[in-house]
């Protein structure tokens, strides 16, 4: 009964979350924003990865092979968790460093040069001023 | 043999990175241009050559090879399996990169060229990496490598405020593109169990309903992805502004070969993992997504040629060609008939090699006159012979002129689309027309357009007889398959077939290189 109501809670809270990122990426002026926006998109969908691996079991050991004598395999398929959706998790967040670091040079570089954060303005000017797109 | 053409195919996508981690140190030993891009080149060299012994390796033996990384058994650890249709995409991405670098030999003259040539690496290994793999989160790895050195790539120019807005919003559209397909790849871990992506298809027949709904879901988001990638219609808004923003050649390469990424997805996941699509219980779900990606291709193609007509910057101009080009390419890939893809793996081959000729000649112009309104450039054409007659034949092509490979490429497709449907076979022939009228008035206005500008001379003689090579590359795939159906037929058609009519050849023999439980 509680395992269900947090696992619909859950995935409720993931689908406003995917959402709102969603929104933030294609809809928010501010740079920063989206950027904010972008990493809550990417940690939902790490969390709903999370989440296929998930063992709804008392207790939980971690997925570490150790002596496989005495039936501890079958012990340990049924009380760890998957470590494969870990592993991409993992994967995902190192790439999601080099994304979202090369993304905040960018907005960096841009409030520098422009003075501004908002793409739209920013373009704006630059047109204004006689720039080529 | 085979063990050894197998590890050469997966060494293929590592050397490119292994050079671009090694440049550093070149750089920091000679400190000169010459030799850091000079030895890009020559990388770049070795690998073309690699993937061509692989991809005559494909051809003569009837099934696809599979390379196991690190030897951990399949489907445990990562698979590549070369077919014989990524094979020949394969050799393709690595020749075009290889005309990009050395014509960046004379383009590229700024003290940053360590960091161009760096990514340029990278690129060509996540592509690489891209048409190889067939492990379906290894394909997520390598559209994140091709992403991250796509997005810095276009924002090269880091003091141009335009470029850095441009990247940034490559950037932002590219990574929202990958956490979907990161998120169809939990669905498909968790589901089937399973990352392989010949497992996942053996798994994929027996789908429970719970699971066939689960696999559409998978199918829309890796398709919503892959037409994030390509810039296909309502996600191709990216693409114009990234496209021209960046350095030339790099519109070259993204043009040319980073927008066939979404494509080659659409291959694996249409007709390696779907490939039981005759058959309940995937027919209707994989029919139905097709029908969407068709739709929004044949909508690409019109809208593409309609923004075409009306733009004054040469290279939006190309960019929005590229965004029509795409449309095609999509129709082509969502027909999972026989004939619809051999005609996407012959378009494939004739948009990568004309869109490169054209954004690489167009370069010139460029820097000769030093802007990129379409009206100044007029008559760059008759100034520059070598770069004219190269703009001239990739435009020629693009437009679908015989005996210029386009038009076989356009004749294949419009066969393909119009066995599927009608319609959608005139919408295409509707397009090109379209397109054709802008290829037309661009063509004209360089080529016989009076120079209103005073034209800069340019010394680029690599850049020269890098275009000459690629020209003649383009007549020669022109003449020799529209005029010779059996070679066309051989070499395209049975690649074609390979994972169409004998599919199931294909799944046994990948499927019997794995262990056995």
């Amino acid at each position: 009964m509680l395992e269900e109501f947090t696992f619909t809670l859950l995935i409720s809270v993931l689908a406003i979350n995917f959402l709102i990122s969603i929104y933030g990426i294609v809809y928010r002026r501010s740079l920063t924003k989206k950027l904010i926006s972008l990493t809550i998109l990417s940690d939902t969908v790490f969390v709903a990865i999370i989440l296929a691996g998930l063992i709804y079991t008392y207790p939980i050991v971690p997925p570490v092979y150790s002596d496989m004598q005495g039936g501890e395999a079958e012990f340990l398929a049924t009380h760890a968790s998957d470590p494969l959706p870990q592993a991409l998790v993992l994967t995902g967040i190192v790439i999601g460093l080099a994304t979202n670091s090369l993304i905040a040079f960018g907005i960096i570089q841009t409030y520098r040069l422009t003075g501004t954060i908002d793409a739209r303005k920013a373009v704006k000017t630059l047109l204004e001023e006689g720039a080529e797109y | 043999m085979y063990e050894m053409i197998e590890i050469i195919a997966g060494l293929i996508p590592f050397l490119p990175a292994f050079a671009g981690f090694t440049i550093p140190v070149v750089y920091l030993v000679s400190r000169k241009r010459l030799v850091v891009m000079g030895y890009a080149a020559l990388v770049m060299t070795i690998v073309a050559a690699l993937s061509a012994i692989v991809a005559v390796e494909a051809y003569s033996v009837d099934h696809p090879l599979v390379f196991k990384a690190g030897g951990w058994p399949a489907p445990v650890g990562i698979t590549y399996i070369v077919d014989r249709f990524c094979a020949v995409v394969g050799l393709l991405t690595s020749l075009i990169v290889l005309a990009i670098m050395l014509y960046s030999l004379s383009y590229i003259v700024d003290e940053a060229y360590p960091w161009y040539t760096i990514l340029l690496l990278g690129n060509e290994a996540g592509l690489l990496g891209v048409t190889y793999t067939g492990d379906l989160f290894n394909l997520f790895v390598m559209l994140e490598v091709t992403g991250v050195s796509s997005y810095a790539l276009v924002m090269y120019y880091r003091r141009r405020p335009i470029s850095l807005i441009s990247g940034l919003k490559y950037a932002f559209i590219g990574s929202l593109g990958t956490s979907l397909y990161l998120l169809a790849m939990g669905l498909t871990y968790s589901f089937y169990g399973t990352l392989n992506l010949v497992d996942f298809s053996y798994k994929a027949i027996s789908s429970s309903e719970l699971q066939v709904f689960a696999y559409g879901l998978i199918l829309v988001l890796a398709s919503w992805t892959f037409s994030i990638k390509s810039g296909v219609f309502p996600n191709h808004f990216w693409l114009p502004d990234a496209h021209p923003a960046a350095p030339t050649p790099i519109s070259a390469l993204l043009s040319g070969l980073v927008v066939n990424t979404g494509v080659i997805g659409l291959y694996k996941f249409f007709y390696i993992a779907s490939w039981s699509t005759t058959k309940p219980p995937l027919n209707t779900i994989t029919h139905l997504v097709s029908l969407v990606t068709i739709t929004m291709g044949a909508l690409s193609g019109v809208f593409g040629a309609l923004l075409m007509n009306i733009q004054r910057d040469i290279k939006r101009l190309i960019a929005y060609s590229t965004v029509m080009n795409l449309g095609f390419l999509f129709m082509g890939v969502s027909c999972l008939t026989l004939k619809g893809l051999q005609a996407t793996l012959y378009y494939v081959i004739t948009h990568s090699l004309a869109k490169s000729t054209l954004f690489l000649s167009t370069g010139v112009f460029i820097k000769a006159a030093e802007s990129r309104n379409l009206s100044d450039l007029s008559g760059a054409g008759m100034k520059f012979k070598v770069a004219g007659v190269a703009f001239a034949a990739s435009t020629l092509t693009l437009a679908g002129i015989p005996p210029l490979p386009g038009f076989l490429a356009k004749l294949l497709l419009y066969e393909a689309l119009f066995e599927y449907n009608v319609v959608l076979a005139v919408l295409m022939i509707i397009a090109s027309a379209i397109g054709l009228l802008a290829y037309m008035k661009m063509l004209y206005i360089i080529v016989f357009g009076t120079t209103v500008t005073q034209l800069r001379g340019v010394d680029m003689k690599l850049a020269q007889t890098t275009l000459v090579v690629l020209t003649a590359l383009i007549v020669l795939v022109g003449v020799v398959f529209l005029f010779n159906p059996d070679l066309t037929q051989s070499i395209v058609g049975s690649a074609a077939m390979q994972s169409t009519v004998n599919i199931e050849e294909y799944i046994e023999y990948v499927k019997n290189t794995f262990i056995q439980p």
